[in-house]
């Protein structure tokens, strides 16, 4: 039996596109005194962010997180969005969010295996051509970094520079970006825009997730 | 016995590229996601393999699963969080 058989790979380039304009831009509410410092320093420099989050996929996982903290379960989900580039660096934007059931505990969380057509179908359901450019998970009540297992699905799964981690914390009211680096991971600012808008109706769809603990 | 190969499109939900392979219907899903996860340098046990709504399994072959010529599925990383 012959093996599958690789003919070649067309690989998708980031598009040449200026960042969000700075009218749109703002800081998450739950920032830190240090990652405001850093937000600030961005926009000051008249540097691009590396990262903007639309203000809708920023309101899903809010929402996703806070709904679950009460039980103190962890929620997670994929962020869609784009890579582009201008001026010769590279940016993301995330602009839309999906999840599905999930497997929880305080400290552990998977896509629940049978609910993944929900998550599939999802995607489908964007409405436009998505990258994963990363993943969010919440942290409730522990902060916000990246533990062993986080690190180990980041390097495994989210290794492009562009690929970033986004952890929240409910309790506390944290957020936090943070993409791999020589060192293991550094926190990375980023910016809510009000300039990117989901491609598809908008509709609450945390309401009929389920968590499940285990 | 004669083979029937066939090929179809692979995206890499992660960074949008797609390969195109050639296969064999009585190839299994697990070595179609192996081939897709090695090329990219991905480990194959960490991603999942879709075709729309459906979930390929591992262990059976692409006739079994409905895998067709032309098809574009689509790897999907099946992350853990801590």
């Amino acid at each position: 039996m012959p093996r599958p058989k690789i003919l070649g790979e067309t690989k998708r380039m980031p598009e040449e596109r200026a960042p969000p304009p700075e009218g749109s831009l703002g800081p998450h509410d739950w920032l830190s005194r240090d990652s405001r410092t850093a937000y600030d320093e961005v926009l000051s420099s008249g540097r691009h962010f590396d990262l903007y989050i639309s203000r809708h996929a920023e309101g899903m996982m809010r929402s996703h997180a806070t709904k679950e903290a009460p039980r103190r379960l962890e929620v997670m989900g994929f962020m869609l969005g784009d890579v582009r580039s201008w001026q010769g660096s590279v940016y993301t934007t995330v602009r839309d969010v999906v999840t599905t059931d999930l497997k929880s505990t305080p400290s552990k969380v998977r896509f629940d295996r049978e609910a993944l057509p929900k998550l599939f179908g999802d995607l489908d359901g964007s409405g436009f051509d998505y990258i994963i450019v990363g993943w969010y998970h919440s942290h409730p009540g522990h902060t916000c970094f990246l533990s062993r297992t986080d690190l180990e699905t980041q390097r495994t799964m989210f290794d492009q520079p562009y690929h970033t981690a986004l952890v929240i914390d409910p309790l506390n009211e944290d957020v936090k970006t943070f993409k791999l680096s020589n060192q293991g991971y550094d926190e990375v600012p980023f910016s809510l825009t009000d300039a990117l808008a989901p491609a598809r109706p908008v509709r609450k769809r945390t309401r009929r997730l389920r968590v499940r603990e285990v | 016995m004669v083979l029937l190969t066939f090929r179809l499109k692979v995206k890499n939900a992660e960074t949008g590229a797609t390969v195109e392979m050639e296969l064999d219907g009585d190839n299994s899903v697990d070595e179609m996601i192996e081939s897709a996860a090695t090329f990219w340098n991905k480990d194959m046990g960490a991603y999942v393999l879709r075709k729309g709504k459906k979930v390929l399994r591992g262990g059976s072959t692409l006739k079994d699963a409905g895998v067709m010529a032309e098809d574009v599925l689509e790897l999907i990383p099946d992350p853990e969080g801590g």
